[in-house]
């Protein structure tokens, strides 16, 4: 129950926040705002708490986790839990939220609203990272839609009206995917559930221990078959000391996502709508993913939303639901699909690759600053995408600090973005020259947000691209899409060249905004960073450093994470 | 006794009819302000009655087997109570009602609408399934012409009479050709000729024409003309009404018949090849009626400008969306299913009515151009419209999310066997109608909350709307509850199949 609490805690807290600050009348601002920090720094001492744990005492598995069944009939059930992967983007979201929340203090039109929205939309971000029952996933899947429509429609820029609509229709389409394939799934297990075969590492790897000393897997009982045919429960201390080899596990009809990821197998052998059922589910959950990440070429939504939108929603957009994504990728596409994650890893990667290289060059283009970042956020997150398909340890690895660190690096740009709107009123690249003689401060970040986002060493950015570009040249998994061998090397070779097309359009950005001559005689009278714009700045700004020149917390917190699955995968590989 | 009892509320609601009429009669105009509330509480004490004859598993013939008390039955007429209290309520503050006067008459046809939805719904027999259905849409002509002085309002209960007419005949026809072909009125009986007959076209003819006649009644493409322009036409209270009582007493009603007719459910292998045979054929034609409903209905409601136009089409969709529920029928839970659903789009889609009323009360109209501003003018009507828009959607955490995701997970527990059968394309149908209606409902969230005001504020654009919030208030809290109501959907499954 404790467990539960602790980890409601991250969406509870937004939530009962976003309703007392519908109670405040709209003139109170300060109060307003005030209230609204407070209640977002309680998921961010969670998160921090968590990943705390995570990177110092962690050896894999879930720090927390519980569940209490809502519904056994139609198989509802309040599941959380948290593990390295959850700790690390709870962290994130945590960090994001705050900082968010800080650069929304310019908002003057109808802040009541605005600050609820805002924490109704950490509430659905944090949920999902928290959520373990495919239901309450989409619960807050959802969640997120409604505010951050409203945030984009409201409170946007000229063209609002489209970019929200644009926004809606897109991640609507996504999320409706989401549902299909969430029951069919859950239809396709027999009502009775359904006896799964586990060999003994599994067992081993996801094995815990119950009262009585037997072992569980999942909250299910382990069963074990023995020569003579006699069906026992299996007792902990006898599969470590490695008697019997076949172990059952009874899995119920529900929505539990690690019950899912025992039925991998089950998958595979059914059909719907003349498909195989796994290839189905699979493609029907890349898809609404791939929406959110955004994977090219369902990316046209980001651009608009990012330009439109205020630059608090900006950061956030950018900062953590863009990850949400991936995460689904990494929590439940690839572990419930392993075998077809393999097969279309081949595609997946070079999907990555086109956003990587495509994306940098549009970014390249740009004239409006926030164009530019966001074209750059679809570059970065292409190396995510290239990392998972990989499907090494460094390549999984790399995927998720990637996020991480494009979830810091994006929000910084974002946030400078929105530092010069605030003083020029407008984002064009040329509208800029010679910032650095007023505003060093300002360059300064600006620079290290570049830096860190080219993957300069000592820098997060560095870490991830460089782990993914490292787990692309280890993986052979070309070979499961009969492709050749080497099929990753090259993905990863015109992987750098991204590297090197970002640091083209970053550092021509860098130079043609901050040096050179003044180019706008009136931008000579720009004041430097604001205390407030110092204090969303700069704890990112040491995290941007932190983790690029002391990488092991976050490799500690994911690294675990990352073997686990890759053994899930290779073990099923095995078993086909 | 046990059969007086079971009856009671269709008695007792007659008899108010009957007093609610002498009181029109006898008061003046100062103390027709009261009839409403008379009707109130008789829809209270009626609903109360019912609630209480709620046990499991009841099933009971009445009045020599031409009606059927059952849990639908039980789950219909408290739901048409509501309906009708919900519109009784909002009524009184309406000022569209207030302008019109004479609130005795309203009162009367929405307690004769309920009680026409309770005959419907539990009828047995070809007669009374008739009787109920004429009874349901005489009234339903008055509701909708109600504003008499208004040439929309004279064309929609025109355009609804004329509709209905010829649906009437066309149904009336097939019945009594199903009645040559089979011998009896009784849909039991006629189920049980039927598995005899072979499953020629000569059967499919008498089964069309009465489906059309459901479909009109329900709005099904392509019967559905009358509805939007009736909806649009006649006072937003009534159309709150129009589109969820009618349209459960219809479903119920078609649920009775195909249950006694096809007793095993449409794709149950039971029963003889000829039955089979006629069944497979109605439950495709049914089916392909559901998808052909849903797509036309979603993709019209894209071009439509006018909020209650789209809510007329939202309810088309819907509508489509239950009657898959109907098909797919195989056990106590899809009961559950479709009753949960209408719960919950009954609550949401009255909602979305009484909101678009309240805003109506400064002397706006529903047009989205007029709506647009409304959340500077009104605040708490336009969360209360965003509310039950976003159920109506289908967004989680709300009502109309868990009605939708229940519904179609029965509707897929059915449609799985049959390998790549046209149901599972028809749950496909759903969801993308889904997202395409979304964008509609989106437009007026858009309107209300997102617009800047076109209409220049008055002073008294800011003053209070004269409605008494309550319906509005309630509806938009069950739209919230309900969508933590799994304990409801169990109740409902438990009661069917104890």
């Amino acid at each position: 129950m404790t467990d539960l609490c602790l980890l409601s805690l991250v969406f509870v807290a937004p939530l009962a926040g976003a309703l007392l600050l519908l109670l405040i009348p709209e003139r109170f601002e300060r109060i307003i705002r005030a209230l609204a920090l407070g209640f977002s720094a309680i998921p961010m001492a969670v998160g921090i708490g968590l990943f705390w744990q995570a990177a110092s005492v962690h050896r894999g598995g879930f720090l927390l986790r519980d569940s209490i069944s809502l519904s056994p009939s139609l198989g509802l059930s309040f599941h959380l839990g948290a593990d390295g992967l959850s700790a690390t983007l709870l962290f994130l979201s945590g960090v994001i939220s705050m900082v968010a929340i800080l650069a929304s203090f310019g908002i003057t039109k109808q802040v009541r609203g605005y600050f609820s929205l805002l924490l109704v939309l950490f509430a659905g971000m944090n949920g999902v990272f928290v959520a373990l029952d495919m239901v309450l996933f989409y619960v807050f899947w959802e969640l997120m839609l409604i505010p951050m429509f409203f945030l984009i429609a409201i409170w946007g820029g000229e063209q609002r009206r489209y970019a929200s609509m644009k926004f809606f229709f897109y991640t609507m389409a996504g999320s409706i995917m989401l549902l299909v394939v969430m029951l069919t799934l859950h239809i396709k297990t027999p009502i009775d559930g359904l006896t799964v075969s586990l060999s003994r590492t599994a067992v081993l790897s996801e094995m815990s221990v119950d009262r009585e000393g037997n072992a569980r897997v999942q909250d299910l009982a382990v069963t074990v078959l023995d020569s003579s045919g006699d069906i026992s429960r299996a007792s902990a201390s006898a599969i470590v000391q490695g008697k019997g080899q076949v172990f059952q596990v009874h899995v119920p009809r529900d929505f539990n996502l690690l019950h899912w990821r025992l039925l991998w197998k089950h998958w595979t052998t059914q059909s719907f709508l003349g498909m195989n059922l796994a290839v189905f589910a699979f493609l029907f959950f890349f898809l609404a993913f791939a929406v959110k990440v955004p994977v090219f070429p369902l990316h046209t939504w980001l651009p608009h939303a990012h330009v439109q939108a205020p630059t608090a929603v900006s950061v956030v957009l950018a900062g953590v639901l863009l990850k949400l994504g991936v995460y689904g990728f990494l929590r439940i596409a690839w572990p419930l699909f392993p075998t077809v994650a393999a097969a279309f890893g081949g595609w997946i990667g070079v999907l990555g690759v086109i956003a990587i290289v495509w994306a940098a060059l549009a970014a390249l283009g740009q004239k409006d600053l926030k164009r530019l970042v966001a074209y750059s956020s679809v570059s970065h997150m292409g190396f995510c995408l290239l990392g998972l398909a990989a499907l090494t340890v460094s390549g999984i690895t790399g995927s998720m600090f990637q996020m991480f660190s494009h979830g810091i690096g994006a929000a910084l740009l974002f946030l400078l973005v929105g530092v010069l709107y605030d003083r020029a009123h407008h984002r064009r690249v040329d509208g800029f020259g010679g910032l650095a003689a007023t505003m060093p401060a300002f360059t300064a970040v600006l620079m290290l947000a570049a830096f860190s986002s080219i993957g300069l060493p000592s820098m997060s950015g560095f870490v991830g691209e460089l782990t993914v570009i490292l787990g692309s040249f280890q993986s052979r998994a070309g070979v499961f899409a009969g492709w050749s061998p080497d099929t990753f090397r090259w993905l990863g070779l015109v992987a750098a060249t991204g590297v090197i097309l970002s640091a083209a359009y970053l550092l021509w950005t860098v130079q043609r905004v901050a040096f050179g001559p003044l180019r706008h005689p009136e931008q000579g009278q720009y004041p430097d960073l604001t205390l407030r714009e110092k204090f969303s700045l700069y704890p990112l700004v040491a995290l941007t450093l932190l983790f690029g020149i002391w990488p092991q917390p976050l490799l500690s917190a994911l690294g675990p994470w990352a073997q686990g699955l890759s053994q899930h995968v290779a073990s099923a590989l095995g078993a086909l | 006794m046990q059969l007086v009892a079971n009856f009671l509320p269709e008695l007792l609601l007659s008899l108010a009819i009957l007093l609610a009429l002498t009181l029109e009669m006898l008061s003046g105009k100062r103390h027709g302000r009261a009839i409403p509330w008379f009707g109130v509480v008789s829809l209270l004490l009626v609903s109360w009655i019912s609630v209480r004859r709620a046990v499991p598993g009841l099933d009971m013939a009445l009045l020599g087997e031409v009606q059927r008390a059952d849990f639908l039955t039980v789950v219909v007429r408290i739901l048409a109570c509501l309906g009708g209290i919900l519109a009784l309520v909002a009524s009184t503050g309406s000022r569209e009602m207030e302008e019109r006067g004479k609130p005795g008459e309203f009162t009367i046809l929405v307690l004769g609408l309920v009680l026409g939805a309770m005959l419907f719904a539990s009828a047995t027999n070809l007669l009374t399934l008739y009787v109920g259905l004429e009874f349901l849409s005489l009234v339903g002509y008055a509701l909708a012409g109600l504003k008499v002085h208004s040439k929309g309002a004279s064309e929609a209960g025109l355009k609804y009479v004329l509709f209905g007419g010829i649906a009437s005949g066309i149904m009336v026809f097939g019945m009594s050709h199903l009645f040559g072909l089979t011998g009896s009125l009784d849909l039991s009986v006629i189920g049980q000729n039927l598995s005899i007959l072979p499953g020629t076209p000569v059967l499919w003819v008498p089964l069309i024409l009465i489906g059309a006649g459901f479909a009109y009644k329900l709005a099904l493409v392509p019967f559905h003309f009358w509805s939007p322009d009736v909806y649009e036409g006649c006072p937003t209270v009534s159309a709150a009404l129009l589109t969820t009582v009618p349209k459960l007493a219809g479903f119920a009603g078609l649920w009775h018949a195909m249950m006694l007719v096809f007793p095993g459910g449409f794709l149950s292998t039971q029963g003889s090849l000829a039955s089979a045979q006629t069944a497979l054929f109605l439950a495709s034609g049914l089916t392909l009626l559901a998808i052909l409903t849903m797509v036309v209905g979603a993709l019209t409601a894209l071009s439509q400008s006018d909020a209650r136009r789209i809510l007329a089409f939202s309810s088309i969709t819907n509508a489509g969306v239950m009657l898959l529920a109907v098909v797919s029928w195989h056990d106590g839970a899809s009961l559950a299913a479709l009753l949960f659903y209408l719960v919950a789009y009954l609550f949401a889609n009255t909602g979305a009515f009484l909101a678009l009323d309240a805003l109506q009360n400064d002397g706006h109209g529903t047009k989205l151009s007029e709506l647009s501003g409304a959340w500077q003018r009104h605040p708490w009507i336009v969360v209360a419209l965003v509310i039950c828009v976003l159920s109506l959607v289908g967004l989680p955490p709300l009502a109309g999310f868990l009605g939708k995701w229940n519904l179609l997970r029965t509707v897929l527990v059915s449609a799985i066997p049959l390998e790549g059968g046209l149901l599972a394309i028809a749950t496909l149908v759903v969801l993308a109608s889904s997202v395409v209606l979304a964008f509609s409902y989106l437009r007026i969230v858009r309107a209300c909350a997102v617009a800047e005001t076109t209409v220049e504020l008055e002073e008294n654009d800011y003053e209070a709307s004269g409605e008494s919030p309550w319906a509005l208030i309630l509806c938009t809290a069950f739209a919230i509850a309900l969508g933590f109501g799994w304990p409801v959907i169990e109740l409902f499954q438990k009661w069917i199949s104890p």
